[in-house]
């Protein structure tokens, strides 16, 4: 029961019975929807408008190119397999003809080596037997593991591979031999045939010259004197004041000047 | 009492869940027989792109017609609800769009070489979101009370609320005279 008389006086909370529930405003008449009958049927007439010919034959044309007939998941499946397959078999067969770059044929060596596919290393090791007995060595770590007892087993050549080892077994020993083509003064040379970028107009760093050659006298001086260079920058400022304007036309003329 | 039948066919009896799909009925039949609705329940609910929506919507009933189960009057609701999931997500990336915009454009009901009874499109833009939800899903789309209010997740006490305002709304609009 809902309504219940008070526990401690006996008197019921309100007089009389409870009234009646209370109309909400959600609860209308559907039927004063009649009311407005001009209005609703305005809103049919609006929804039963046929649509136009140009719009339905562009949507009908969408749907038949959306409603082709796709791959099923079972297809989709079998073709991702064969398609992983035949990358494999292709990885593996160009790493078996051993034409792959160094380091991904020294990868593929290694990883199918491990299950029992021979394919050829992308590196040729260091494995001269005067030098390193008890070889071939898979690499230099190979090597060094199996010679725990030789403190000089980390510079020894055996193992690595044979670019990064010079003929006479040491790896970039001889920096004096002019057929070694990892000796840096040979880097140096070609850097310093590159010079300064085109766009430094010898603003850039300064020319070294070559002391065998001397001067090239058909270059300008790379290195501006520090009279130059400190108004050069007030050139590319705005002309506000008749003194800077003065002294950059003078000091401009001083840089031209051979 | 002068009622159309959708409005005085307000029962809606649920579908029988191993009922066949009618034979024959194919994609381009629905849409032939809904597009014409469905289109001007996206133009009147204020679809940007309403021809591209309408693409959309059927491309969804396209792909699960297989599936459906139901007599004629399911495959309205059906194909109405989906237009209705449709017309929300094109209203909320349109307002995630304004804000990141921060344009206010005017929303563009019915393009205006295509006008139909323009009046009545500018007394539903006038009109409050809800009240022009329920009236044009009710009128223009011609769905039932209990189907309106099961698609908009409200009591049919507050559609019939929502509806009778609309209405009213759109008669003072309409002519503020004769009101």
């Amino acid at each position: 029961m809902f309504w219940q008389a008070c526990t401690i006086c006996g008197h019921a909370p309100y007089p009389g019975r409870p009234p009646d529930r209370l109309p909400s405003m959600s609860e209308h008449d559907p039927e004063l929807d009649q009311h407005f009958p001009e209005i609703t049927r305005r809103l049919r007439a609006f929804g039963s408008a046929p649509v136009a010919s140009v719009v339905a034959d562009r949507t009908l044309a969408r749907l038949r190119a959306a409603g082709r007939p796709r791959l099923s998941g079972t297809r989709l499946k079998l073709l991702s397999a064969a398609a992983i397959a035949g990358f494999a078999a292709g990885g593996v067969g160009l790493a078996a003809a051993d034409v792959l770059p160094a380091p991904v044929q020294d990868v593929a060596h290694n990883a199918l080596d491990a299950v029992g596919v021979h394919v050829p290393p992308g590196h040729n090791r260091y494995n001269d037997p005067t030098v390193c007995p008890g070889g071939p060595y898979r690499n230099h770590g190979a090597y060094v593991r199996a010679h725990p007892n030789d403190p000089n087993a980390g510079a020894s050549p055996c193992g690595k591979p044979v670019q990064s080892v010079n003929p006479t077994g040491k790896p970039n020993a001889d920096k004096n031999d002019p057929t070694d083509k990892n000796d840096p003064a040979d880097k140096n040379d070609k850097n310093k045939a590159h010079g300064p970028p085109p766009w430094a107009h010898g603003h850039g760093k300064p020319d070294t010259q070559d002391p065998a050659t001397g001067p090239d006298p058909t270059t300008k001086p790379a290195k501006p004197s520090p009279a130059s260079t400190a108004p050069m920058t007030t050139t590319s400022r705005p002309p506000s004041t008749t003194t800077s304007s003065s002294s950059t036309s003078s000091t401009t003329s001083t840089t031209t000047r051979p | 009492m002068n009622l159309a039948p959708a409005m005085t066919n307000e029962t809606v009896t649920p579908d029988p869940p191993s009922a066949p799909a009618a034979p024959g009925r194919g994609i381009e039949d629905v849409f032939r027989r809904y597009a014409a609705a469905v289109h001007n329940y996206l133009r009147a609910a204020g679809a940007t792109d309403s021809e591209d929506l309408l693409s959309d919507v059927f491309i969804d009933v396209m792909r699960g017609l297989e599936r459906f189960r139901g007599d004629e009057d399911a495959l309205r609701r059906w194909v109405f609800t989906i237009a209705h999931h449709r017309l929300v997500d094109e209203h909320r990336r349109r307002a995630r769009r304004r804000k990141l915009a921060r344009a206010q454009t005017q929303m563009r009901v019915v393009p205006p070489d295509e006008a139909i009874d323009p009046a009545l499109v500018s007394a539903l833009d006038a009109l409050t979101p809800d009240q022009r939800e329920v009236v044009v899903l009710r009128f223009v789309a011609d769905l039932s009370l209990e189907t309106v209010a099961e698609m908009t997740n409200r009591p049919e006490g507050a559609v019939k609320s929502l509806q009778h305002r609309a209405l009213r709304n759109l008669a003072f609009n309409l002519d503020p005279a004769g009101f």
